[in-house]
């Protein structure tokens, strides 16, 4: 079954055979998106992300304050300079960025379609947020779990600013739900973009990747990613509970389905009473976050049934330290490199070895939450990093989107840059 | 003095109420966890993992489980190896690693007489065996597949045996030609049963073979995963294999069990229920917070026997769902838990970004 939610700046929400027509109204908004000042729209962006933590505070969770941060006028002004290579007004005409010949203007590419995971929703609205600043429009491929996107979505045409309508706005959105199985409605929606964004696991890559395209569409890739964290023994001792807890956030948050979030905790200590002490503390906060910020949800039988497989199997590796019921799970053990991870709050602590796996190539790698002493980390990231890993962001925000993500600066992949002479 | 374990198995399967039952059962654990604990260092472990004393009072849903995929990764063993007699390999439907059950001379004897017992309860006489199958080595081979375990396991109610399946699993006309017409049990493994009947459900020189077999017994086992995968339910089943082996629905009788714990199973009697014998004993576990369901409510099936000495398998949490329906009260008039098994946990779809690390 193929939906049509939004289209024509209307919520729709009926079903259709083909994308088709969705593609071509919104191919109607392109000029005027292409018109708006820069600035116009990063003032109406500013009121979309008050308005999103106003009154979506509950549904879009503890991704909320971030959420309000991200889309703030001056954040993005300062990101959108910092992506396109030093002028965001790049965008609206030819700017000069240094070069002694030439002038430069970023045009957007035309249409944005975005492949977002049902497990990391949120996320993906960030890469939709990207789209409108660098004025492409965009059709947006929903997981089956769209009530919250198509909700964000549609809530655009009640927010206007002196210089924007919201209902103009939103006529420079689409939202389909495409059945998995319908291989026709994902071929031409993936035919007609000019920027593919896929967000997901290895399975929902590699069958979005496998769809024709146009030689000039420009793929961003959101995912298949791993991520972990390394701290180091004086971090522990200095502040235990409060690194505790920041660990216990980024575990939590997406029940640890997003590649930003961490499997694998390295410790860097020869003392073995110090991982001890440290997956105490960790446990404690683990059952704290769940109690009080984000409540478990239900999960499959047969994920239950991974996560006992699990226990048990480190129940003879290791030590385990798990709630009662299936919510959370720490598991100590003395194996090296990157535990596989079950997911569903089951993280992993092991000391940190100069010889693990970690100073190999490694691609996968997304996020390496860091804590270790100022006096090492910029060596130490630089190390690591050679290998693989795309960001090292501070505990407790591993899993706040950022520019750049996965390796790269999306918004400058969403736009084409032209030249011409001074 | 007669081990605690010896003299639950002297019992009648199905004779005592669950609360005479508890009692003798709680004593055949009791001495059957403190010898894994002493033996087994994986299962000692586990046990001081979840803080769990075998030195201590405890009720028998308080022992720790163990789940059924441990037996994939782990060798796990309580006696030397040297007094293993037979290793037992399952069939491996849902993973590609198949579970490795150690058995020595005392499992092995304890095993043969529950499923005696049990099944006696079931079938009175002797009968003609026709398996569904290819012919196997059933001689006395170390290493043994679930499947021919299960035939094993049978050998006492067989008067004969033959079985139907060529090489290549067709079926073998020839074999049947020198059927006679009474007292015939008809065995196979549920799958290769149903595979059997659509690959056969036109021929009628088949059908006509079975029309002349008086009323056969039909004893199907392995499990419904195949199955559930193609859609096909257990009315679905009953009616195309009383179609075609010419039977009463009442006589098809489907038993569970696990290659884990071989020896106590599950036979459905006459109301299509699952008796719990006086060897073992079942609990329904909430698929999330892991507590005791209560009858009705559906969950993880665990089970729970002394029986294996060789390996720590005396309380597992299965990959099934099922439900317990009442107890002392069936209408067939068995006493003790009886239940319904009612789906393999399906894989879920839904996988996280980090799927990717190898």
């Amino acid at each position: 079954m193929t939906k049509l939610l939004i289209s024509n700046g209307e919520l729709v929400n009926s079903e259709i055979t083909s994308v088709e027509e969705s593609i071509i109204s919104i191919k109607t908004s392109r000029e005027w998106l292409h018109a708006q000042k820069i600035d116009d729209i990063l003032d109406y962006v500013d009121n979309v992300g008050k308005n999103w933590s106003d009154n979506f505070q509950n549904e879009i969770g503890i991704n909320s304050s971030h959420v309000k941060n991200f889309l703030s006028k001056s954040h993005l002004e300062n990101k959108l300079d910092i992506a396109l290579h030093g002028n965001r007004h790049s965008l609206d005409s030819f700017v000069d960025l240094g070069d002694p010949k030439l002038l430069f203007h970023a045009q957007p590419r035309g249409i944005s379609c975005h492949w977002i995971a049902g497990n990391v929703d949120i996320l993906g609205i960030f890469s939709v947020i990207q789209s409108l600043i660098t004025k492409n429009v965009s059709i947006i491929k929903a997981p089956s779990n769209y009530n919250l996107l198509v909700n964000l979505i549609s809530s655009l045409k009640d927010i206007d600013t002196e210089k924007i309508s919201g209902s103009d706005i939103l006529k420079c959105f689409g939202v389909v739900y495409i059945n998995k199985d319908d291989e026709k409605n994902q071929r031409i929606l993936s035919n007609s973009a000019d920027i593919r964004v896929a967000w997901g696991g290895h399975d929902a890559i590699k069958s979005i990747t496998a769809l024709p395209k146009n030689p000039f569409t420009e793929d961003i890739i959101y995912g298949p990613k791993y991520s972990y964290i390394i701290i180091d023994e004086e971090s522990i001792k200095n502040q235990m509970t409060e690194l505790s807890q920041k660990i216990a956030l980024d575990v939590s948050t997406f029940d640890q389905y997003a590649c930003s979030s961490p499997h694998t905790i390295f410790v860097k200590t020869k003392d073995e009473k110090i991982i001890s002490e440290f997956s105490d503390s960790l446990s404690k906060a683990m059952e704290n976050v769940e109690r009080i910020l984000l409540p478990k949800v239900k999960e499959t039988e047969d994920k239950s049934k991974e996560i006992i497989s699990t226990r048990s199997e480190y129940e003879i590796k290791g030590k385990v330290i798990s709630s009662k019921n299936l919510s959370w799970t720490v598991i100590v053990s003395n194996e090296e490199g990157f535990a596989q991870p079950t997911f569903s709050r089951v993280i992993h602590v092991r000391p940190y070895t100069d010889n693990s796996v970690i100073l190999k190539d490694n691609k996968k790698i997304q996020s390496i939450g860091i804590a270790i002493n100022d006096k090492e980390r910029f060596d130490l990231v630089d190390r690591i990093t050679f290998f693989g890993g795309d960001r090292c962001p501070p505990l407790g925000k591993m899993s706040f989107f950022d520019s750049p993500w996965d390796g790269m600066f999306g918004m400058d992949r969403m736009v084409r840059w032209i030249t011409t002479y001074k | 003095m007669k081990s605690h374990i010896e003299t639950l198995l002297e019992l009648d399967p199905y004779s005592l109420s669950q609360k005479e039952k508890n009692k003798i059962f709680h004593n055949a654990m009791n001495e059957s966890i403190k010898f894994h604990y002493e033996k087994s260092d994986e299962f000692r472990k586990i046990c001081d993992n979840r803080n769990f004393s075998p030195g201590k009072e405890f009720l028998v849903q308080d022992i720790p489980f163990l789940p059924v995929s441990l037996f994939k990764t782990f060798q796990l063993r309580s006696v030397p190896e040297s007094e293993i007699i037979k290793t037992v390999y399952s069939s491996a439907t849902t993973s590609n690693s198949p579970s490795t059950i150690f058995l020595d001379q005392i499992t092995s004897k304890r095993q043969t007489k529950a499923l005696v017992s049990i099944m006696k309860d079931f079938l009175i006489n002797k009968k003609n065996f026709l398996i569904i199958d290819q012919k196997s080595d059933l001689g006395n081979s170390r290493e043994v597949k679930s499947r021919e375990s299960a035939i094993r396991g049978f050998f006492p109610f067989m008067e004969s045996i033959k079985f139907g399946l060529d090489s290549k699993l067709k079926l073998d006309i020839s074999q049947f030609k020198k059927l006679n017409e009474k007292n015939y049990c008809i065995m196979g493994f549920t799958w290769l049963l149903y595979t059997i009947i659509l690959e056969n459900e036109n021929n009628n020189d088949v059908k006509e073979f079975f029309k002349n077999i008086e009323n056969p017994i039909i004893i199907h086992i392995g499990g419904w995963k195949k199955l559930s995968d193609k859609k096909v339910n257990k009315e679905e089943f009953n009616e195309k294999v009383s179609e075609f082996f010419n039977c009463k629905k009442e006589n098809i009788i489907d038993i569970y069990g696990m290659t884990e714990q071989l020896g106590t199973i599950y036979p459905d009697c006459s109301e299509g229920n699952k008796h719990v014998s006086t060897y073992s004993e079942v609990f329904i576990r909430n698929t999330d917070t892991l507590e005791i369901e209560n009858i009705g409510v559906s969950g993880f099936i665990q089970l729970v026997s002394p029986i294996p000495q060789s390996y720590p398998g005396i309380s597992l949490l299965s990959d099934d769902i099922g439900k317990i329906l009442g107890v002392d009260d069936c209408s067939c008039g068995r006493k003790g838990k009886y239940f319904r098994f009612e789906k393999r946990t399906e894989k879920a779809d839904i996988k996280g970004c980090g799927d990717t690390i190898d």
